[in-house]
């Protein structure tokens, strides 16, 4: 049997930090991914990520405590206002040290790291690379995992973990490449297995953003935390929704309606395009539902008075993506956008050190929830959170393995993993026989378009029931599908199918918990119910799975020194 | 393969390259341009090479292209195999073939120098 | 570069290379005929097979716009990310139908998916991380926009493969290190943060490392994101032949100075 001290889950950038704390804390430790980790999701980040460093000409006066506060009334005071002061206070020595590895930075004139402004942010405190700041990100924190010489096992797929009495043991992975499942016993488990996107139609994620490592986390009884809270970001490509970073706007950037007027002034007279992305996504769609969108159904994000010189320095890859997938250049033309799936505040219950319910299980980044996003996520936290989280997971999994917790671990292993293999091998072996008459793409299709109209944007009960309904109507069918390929090695089919189950669950959660929170809270918007009810609602939900689906439970938020006002932008 | 292997090899390549354009030129220059010698003969030739310039120039045409040629041909052979024995075993091949070839050039020569 | 609005087919013509080494005795060609979309792309007509037609067919994908490499493909005989390349553009190009080969010269693993690990190991054998000799500084390095500009075009490759793929001296050199991991070589001699740029010269200034560059720009010309790896290769042959010439001693440490 396969045994490494620490296993990270996710090739990412909170998978990498944590396994290259681990190693630097004395671990031995691999990283187990689905992709080549520079293919995952943290590569497609664009605008940038938070510290406050002041590099800006006009954040001089910038500090951590301001960009807590920011994130704090950001996330409509549901965030755990502790995390959030450690997220902002070690943002600082992450960036440097990101620098410091080789991170490709945007440059000021004298020579520091770059700055933009950024959405919800009082100073201009997003650190850049162009507009591949994850792409910058990925690579240098993907060179230090190669100078440190880290096993990592590529296109091996977990398909579930092996918990017993509260404590890890490890994972059970599908290895594309040969088709077969694999045992890997591990003192400590590390998840840094990304979003849930996929989930919903019009997601600005990767293909591969199915929310599995959320779905097995889930399904072996960690509870998933605050999933509600789905935040669409303001400006995918009208299309294919690929992302146009918020940095543009940051670099100046206008949103209009089709009749040319800068709308923001509505529903944000201070802040206008750099609003929150809750509020800015609201408003485009608002202009769109109420005929002042474009036919189709979207506005327009121009640049054109930026001039050639600047998008062609600070925003080439979204030039370039415009050009390639719609045919406009954002030189001359202005950019046909619309809201869409962006990102999930909520996830894995975590702590501020990654750790979960179950000893030895950690989860870091997009994947869990601290959380310091609360109910809506600023842009440019979610880098930072990678890093920030990710290396302190990486930390406490070291301490834990090194002590007793990981020698308890590795004693029960064998026998655990045995057991839990044997019923992971019956699940994956029905899957790759299934031969019912239903379509799982057919499924996949449904549930996403269900997702983003009945739990979307806005939301109202009816149609979270619909599609509350719908998820469960989904579940069974599920037993009912039939796949086309029964070969083993790299069956496409196999594996997307095999997560599809649970792509359903954590719906069924997000809807449940939506259903639920009788309120209009960040990114959880209500038609039925407008305004934020912090007599009530001030709490993170927590769902667990049982038979009969999720069991809500609650848990309150941790409020330091800014107490809940209302939020004006 | 560490160090510096090949770079001295490579330098020479490019400078004999350019040592070739100068000399090709003198070269050509003096066959088909000068006029004189429109007809190739056994003692228009050797009247040329009584000037040791001439025979300056010739000697390195004939070396210049055969360090240049041989280099290029051991660059092909090269993208085949880097393996240190193989490669020594060419490079020490082509430079015997190089220095004969240079020898049998210059002993060419000596006639028409005598002429 | 814009795709024309004109008349298009109800249904294009995708022909893919499908073999299975472990069950297949050879390569074929499957034909598939995929409903019109616009805007449609390659990637997308490869989901619609896996989806509708047969789910036997193996590509990579993940990002689908460009960023994460895991999608290059060869397409109607060039190298390109099947998310990046509409059938609209095909078409325009003059081609009737759609072509998808694996990487050539690269071995497959399955239909599309290709055996990238040679590919990867070059690149971890240049050492491809930063270096510094001093201790860092209690913030940033400093870096004039002007030196973050000698990188920029280097750091945007997104280890695709496309590059390695298409190099004749990689296809008859098994030895050679190939044209991206000599053009990551570069991105660090070239960053001013990093203090082993002989070292690194000494690496790949050698039989097997930058003197195999025939200059053929084959690289140049596969490359998705544009970046012209042989001026890259050429400017190590150049520093190289200078910290000869200076009598360099970090250029003979090479490969062992760069040791983690």
């Amino acid at each position: 049997m396969i045994y490494h001290e620490v296993l990270v889950v996710g090739g990412g950038l909170a998978g990498l930090r944590a396994a290259i704390e681990a190693h630097d804390a004395g671990c031995e430790v691999a990283v187990l991914s689905r992709v080549h980790p520079v293919r995952s999701h943290s590569v497609a980040a664009q605008g940038g990520v938070n510290a406050a460093l002041g590099n800006h000409p006009d954040a001089s006066d910038d500090n951590p405590e301001r960009h807590a506060f920011d994130t704090v009334k950001g996330s409509d005071y549901l965030a755990d206002q502790d995390a959030v002061e450690i997220l902002t206070g070690e943002a600082p020595g992450r960036i440097y040290e990101m620098e410091h590895w080789g991170c490709p930075f945007s440059r000021t004139s004298d020579g520091k790291i770059a700055q933009r402004p950024f959405g919800g942010a009082g100073y201009p405190r997003c650190c850049y690379a162009a507009d591949k700041t994850g792409h910058a990100l990925l690579h240098t924190m993907f060179e230090q995992t190669l100078k440190r010489g880290l096993r990592i096992y590529e296109e091996w797929q977990v398909v579930s973990l092996a918990v017993a009495d509260g404590r890890c043991h490890g994972v059970i992975a599908l290895d594309m490449r040969t088709g077969k499942l694999e045992a890997v016993g591990a003192g400590a488990v590390v998840f840094g297995t990304g979003g849930a996107g996929r989930i919903y139609a019009r997601s600005t994620n990767n293909i591969i953003n199915t929310g599995s490592g959320m779905a097995i986390a889930y399904m072996a009884g960690v509870p998933l935390k605050d999933m509600e809270f789905i935040q669409f970001h303001p400006t995918s490509l009208f299309g294919n929704n690929v992302l146009m970073t918020e940095g543009a706007r940051g670099e100046g950037g206008y949103l209009r309606n089709a009749l040319g007027e800068r709308f923001m002034e509505k529903y944000a007279p201070k802040a206008m395009e750099l609003g929150p992305r809750d509020i800015v996504a609201r408003a485009i769609q608002t202009e769109i539902n109420e005929g002042r969108g474009f036919p189709g159904g979207y506005v327009q994000l121009d640049l054109t008075h930026l001039g050639a010189e600047k998008i062609l320095e600070r925003l080439p890859a979204i030039r370039d993506i415009a050009i390639n997938f719609t045919g406009v250049d954002p030189i001359k033309e202005p950019i046909p956008i619309q809201p869409g799936q962006h990102y999930f505040m909520g996830g894995i219950d975590t702590d501020a050190d990654g750790v979960t319910e179950v000893a030895g299980f950690y989860a870091a980044g997009e994947c869990s929830c601290v959380s310091v996003h609360g109910a809506n996520r600023l842009g440019g936290n979610s880098l930072l959170e990678t890093i920030v989280f990710g290396r302190r997971a990486g930390l406490h999994a070291s301490t834990y393995v090194k002590g007793e917790g990981g020698a308890r671990a590795k004693a029960g292993s064998e026998k655990v993993l045995a057991k839990v293999m044997a019923d992971t091998e019956k699940r994956v072996i029905w899957v790759l026989e299934a031969d019912g008459p239903e379509d799982p793409a057919g499924l996949r299709d449904e549930l996403r378009e269900s997702m983003f109209r009945n739990v979307g944007l806005f939301r109202e009960e009816k149609g979270m029931l619909e599609g509350l309904d719908k998820v469960r109507e989904l579940r069974g069918r599920y037993p009912r599908i039939g796949i086309r390929n029964r070969g083993r090695r790299y069956n496409l089919d196999w594996a997307r199918n095999l997560e599809l189950e649970g792509m359903i669950l954590v719906a069924e959660a997000i809807a449940a918990g939506a259903l639920a929170r009788k309120e209009s809270r960040g990114s959880h918007f209500r038609t039925d119910y407008k305004e934020r009810d912090d007599q009530n609602f001030l709490k993170h939900t927590i769902a667990r799975l049982t038979d009969d689906g999720p069991r809500l439970e609650y848990r309150p938020v941790t409020i330091t020194r800014w107490e809940p006002q209302a939020r004006t932008y | 393969m560490n160090g510096a292997g090949g770079i001295w090899g490579w330098l020479l390549q490019r400078v004999a390259a350019a040592g070739l354009v100068v000399v090709l030129g003198i070269h050509l220059y003096v066959l088909h341009f000068a006029g004189e010698h429109a007809v190739l003969t056994k003692a228009g030739v050797s009247e040329r090479l009584g000037e040791v310039g001439y025979i300056i120039v010739d000697v390195a045409l004939l070396g210049l292209v055969l360090y240049h040629a041989l280099y290029g041909l051991r660059s092909v052979i090269l993208d085949y195999t880097t393996r240190e024995s193989a490669v020594r075993a060419w490079t020490v091949g082509l430079w015997v073939v190089g220095l004969a070839m240079f020898g049998l050039g210059v002993l060419a020569l000596v006639p028409f120098i005598n002429g | 570069m814009s795709i024309e609005m004109k008349q298009r087919p109800e249904k294009i013509r995708l022909n893919v290379y499908r073999f299975d080494p472990e069950v297949d005795k050879a390569p074929r060609i499957d034909s598939f005929d995929v409903p019109w979309v616009d805007g449609m792309t390659v990637l997308d007509t490869l989901f619609y097979v896996l989806e509708k037609r047969d789910g036997s067919l193996a590509f990579r994908y993940s990002c689908r716009e460009g960023i994460c490499g895991a999608c290059a493909m060869y397409i109607n005989g060039s190298h390109r990310l099947a998310c990046e390349t509409q059938v609209a553009r095909l078409l325009d190009e003059g081609h009737a139908e759609v072509r998808v080969m694996p990487l050539p010269h690269l071995p497959v693993i399955k239909d599309l998916v290709v055996d990238m690990t040679r590919f990867w190991e070059n690149y971890e054998a240049i050492a491809p991380w930063i270096v510094t000799r001093s201790a860092d500084p209690e913030k940033e390095h400093l870096q004039s926009p002007e030196d973050r500009k000698l990188v920029d075009e280097y750091v945007g490759c997104i280890l695709c493969g496309s590059c390695f793929s298409s190099c004749p001296s990689v296809w008859t050199g098994k030895e050679y290190l190939g044209p991206n991991a000599l053009m990551k070589t570069w991105r660090w001699v070239a960053d001013t943060r990093d203090s082993a740029a002989e070292e690194r010269l000494g690496l790949v200034g050698n039989e097997r490392g930058a003197w195999r560059c025939h200059t053929v720009f084959n690289c140049v010309e596969a490359c998705p994101k544009d970046i012209n790896q042989t001026t890259a290769i050429q400017g190590l042959k150049r520093r190289t032949v200078g910290a000869m010439l200076r009598g360099s001693k970090a250029l003979k440490a090479g490969r062992k100075a760069l040791e983690r």
